[in-house]
């Protein structure tokens, strides 16, 4: 079953340069127990997708159109906006970008924790450091360390704070935004075994917003892949690593350096750079720096809808097989432009 | 290798940082001392690339400053070809920059918003006192060599009408205009995307070649230095825990916490290994003093002669490939 289910969602900033177009008609399905990976170069709008569900975003961002359900319920209709309130941080809890600098420094952490529990969730105050005890201990840091303040916190450990707060209201589904970005490689693998723990003994489904295609190896089941406002493609990570459908996938695959490979493989960029979204291009947005664009590709290909299968918004969808054998040579993608 | 003479020579280097956490601390006096970099000697050769690997907090920007002259070092000296770079005067410390440049890590801080591109890269150009005549041919040089393609088209333009990629050209080009004999490269890619970074190391490797510089890379993330780097050394806690070919770091890691490393690196597999890792806890405090080595309260293989004795930075095999541990 979908537990949270995204139709056509349209995402604008309007500034005093026009209207940027973050978030450009996006859906997307999010089933219980799942792991979903939403990978991107920074400025494609994956970070915007993540707040606009749960309300969080920029107060120049506007909502244009678009459906988010909750378990059959619009959280974004504003009739059900006291349903919406409630589904917000308790059902669907948010990671912010660098959470670790999202706690207040002048605050002990145990006040933090009361603030949200007392606060949001109608603990009291004994009740409320009980469940921080439990929270701690779940995360697996020493539950002494309630009484510190941020500071005194290494940066893997304020991420575990921020996880810690992200559950303390058993919400059903965590959206994480870049959690392990700014971490060493360490502690970015205990944080991912984290989330997989608590994914398991909490039935959480989780949103993991990333632009590592490696986290999304280690950890999602499923992943989408966003460019210039647009998933682009869509379907098992394993079908989406090892076949890629859209050549903005293909060209990250050489991109990405990998350190099981042999020497000799050559890390290939993709030329270019990703479009502007104030103007972006008519057509297919990654046609400038697709190696295999045609005159096809002024028009805009068919959009992702809501699909279990592994689908891609491609005009050549259909010749896959034979691009990625060209994707494979690093001169299809150097003489290009 | 033993008869060439090293371009970079690192003997007993330290460098410690008395820091005051609390009130306390600052009047009484008495504060704690974080070794940043502990007793640290190598030795690079000419036109070696060798890549510093290591968590944050490790020491890695510290030697990278150190070597740069930037800082001075606690105990210790650094020689580049042959001299101490630490007793240069004057017009020495001239003739070092001209051989010595840095690669900064954040594209967006390192430039100068009021400048143009242009005057961007003559800056070091006019600050060395390189003849005006050779300016434009060694600008049109390094614009080549960086592929920021079309001189016309970027000169006259402010960094913020660059990309980010673009701008991290630019720091290249800068720092490899004056054709130095040596580059720090402090994590030149972490700030970059994806797609980008490949061009920019592909950048990197290709001047490489040309000007046939040496260099120390600088990385928390082991994939990257595989790409770059020949060789590669691991510091944990300011002190290096493991040294040889990139290759044989990779494939074969001999110290416990390279072994964590190499297997906690990501990998764009879907059938990797999601074995717990073989470390425990976290970075411990860079303030303790250590008498054994550093590593043994997370080590899985910590036995009690580690926390006792300090392991040597020993050779273990045929291979070039050192590391610092009682049990291998």
């Amino acid at each position: 079953m979908n537990l949270l289910s995204i139709h056509n969602l349209s995402v604008h900033y309007i500034g005093s340069q026009g209207t940027t177009k973050a978030v450009d008609d996006v859906s997307l399905n999010l089933k219980e127990g799942e792991l979903l990976g939403i990978v991107g170069e920074s400025g494609c709008g994956k970070t915007t997708l993540a707040r606009s569900i749960t309300g969080v975003i920029a107060p120049s961002a506007k909502i244009i159109s678009g459906e988010i359900f909750f378990q059959n319920t619009d959280i974004l209709n504003p009739t059900n906006s006291t349903i919406a309130h409630n589904v917000k941080w308790k059902k669907i809890s948010f990671i912010p970008q660098s959470a670790m600098n999202s706690l207040d420094p002048v605050y002990k952490i145990r006040n933090q924790m009361r603030e949200i529990l007392m606060v949001r969730g109608g603990f009291n105050k004994k009740q409320a450091d009980e469940k921080s005890n439990y929270l701690f201990d779940l995360v697996g840091i020493d539950v002494k360390r309630l009484r510190d303040y941020p500071h005194q916190f290494s940066g893997g450990m304020k991420q575990r704070v921020a996880i810690a707060m992200a559950i303390a209201l058993d919400p059903k589904i965590i959206i994480a935004d870049e959690p392990v970005t700014a971490l060493d490689v360490i502690v970015q693998r205990q944080i991912l075994d984290l989330f997989d723990k608590l994914k398991k003994s909490l039935n959480l489904s989780i949103i993991l917003v990333t632009h590592d295609i490696s986290v999304i190896a280690y950890s999602c089941q499923k992943v989408a892949v966003m460019y210039a406002g647009e998933i682009i493609e869509m379907g098992s990570v394993k079908s989406v690593l090892e076949k890629p459908l859209h050549p903005y996938t293909m060209g990250l695959n050489n991109a990405f350096p990998d350190l099981l490979s042999k020497k000799s493989d050559y890390l290939v960029p993709i030329e270019g750079s990703p479009p502007n979204l104030l103007n972006p291009p008519i057509g297919c947005r990654f046609k400038m720096r697709c190696p295999f664009s045609q005159d096809q590709c002024n028009n805009k290909p068919e959009k992702i809808n809501n699909s279990d299968r592994h689908v891609a918004s491609c005009w050549r969808e259909s010749e896959s097989d034979q691009l990625r054998i060209r994707a494979n040579e690093p001169s299809t993608w150097i003489n290009n432009g | 290798m033993a008869n060439l003479k090293p371009i970079l020579e690192l003997k007993n280097v330290s460098k410690f940082y008395d820091i005051s956490r609390n009130v306390k601390e600052y009047f009484t006096g008495i504060k704690p001392i974080v070794k940043a970099v502990d007793n640290i000697s190598f030795k690079i050769f000419s036109g070696e690339t060798v890549g510093i690997l290591g968590e944050s907090g490790c020491g890695k920007t510290t030697l990278g400053k150190l070597i740069l002259n930037l800082l001075q070092p606690s105990k210790g000296s650094i020689y580049f070809l042959s001299n101490d770079i630490n007793n240069y005067k004057g017009e020495q410390i001239k003739e070092f920059k001209k051989n010595v440049q840095l690669i900064f890590q954040n594209p967006y801080d390192a430039l100068n918003p009021r400048f143009t591109i242009k005057n961007i890269l003559l800056e070091p150009l006019k600050s060395l006192d390189f003849p005006i005549d050779q300016h434009q041919s060694l600008l049109e040089n390094v614009m080549n060599l960086v592929k920021l393609g079309n001189l016309d088209e970027y000169l006259d333009k402010y960094p913020h009408e660059l990309s980010g990629g673009q701008l991290q050209r630019v720091v290249l080009a800068r720092a490899l205009i004056i054709n130095p004999l040596f580059v720090v490269a402090d994590e030149p890619v972490s700030m970059l995307d994806v797609s980008v970074r490949a061009g920019i190391l592909n950048a990197f490797n290709e001047a490489k070649k040309k000007i046939n510089f040496s260099a120390i890379y600088i990385s928390h993330d082991l994939a990257l230095v595989k790409y770059v780097c020949e060789r590669t050394i691991v510091m944990y806690l300011g002190t290096i825990v493991e040294d040889g070919s990139t290759d044989e770091v990779v494939r074969n890691p001999l110290h416990p916490y390279t072994k964590a490393l190499v297997s906690a690196v990501p990998i764009p597999h879907v059938n990797q290994s999601h074995e717990p890792l073989p470390i425990k806890g976290h970075v411990p405090d860079a303030t303790a003093n250590y008498i054994g080595c550093k590593f043994a309260e997370r080590c899985p293989m910590a036995q009690t002669i580690c926390f006792e004795k300090n392991p040597d930075l020993e050779l273990k095999n045929h291979n070039d490939h050192f590391a610092a541990c009682h049990f291998i």
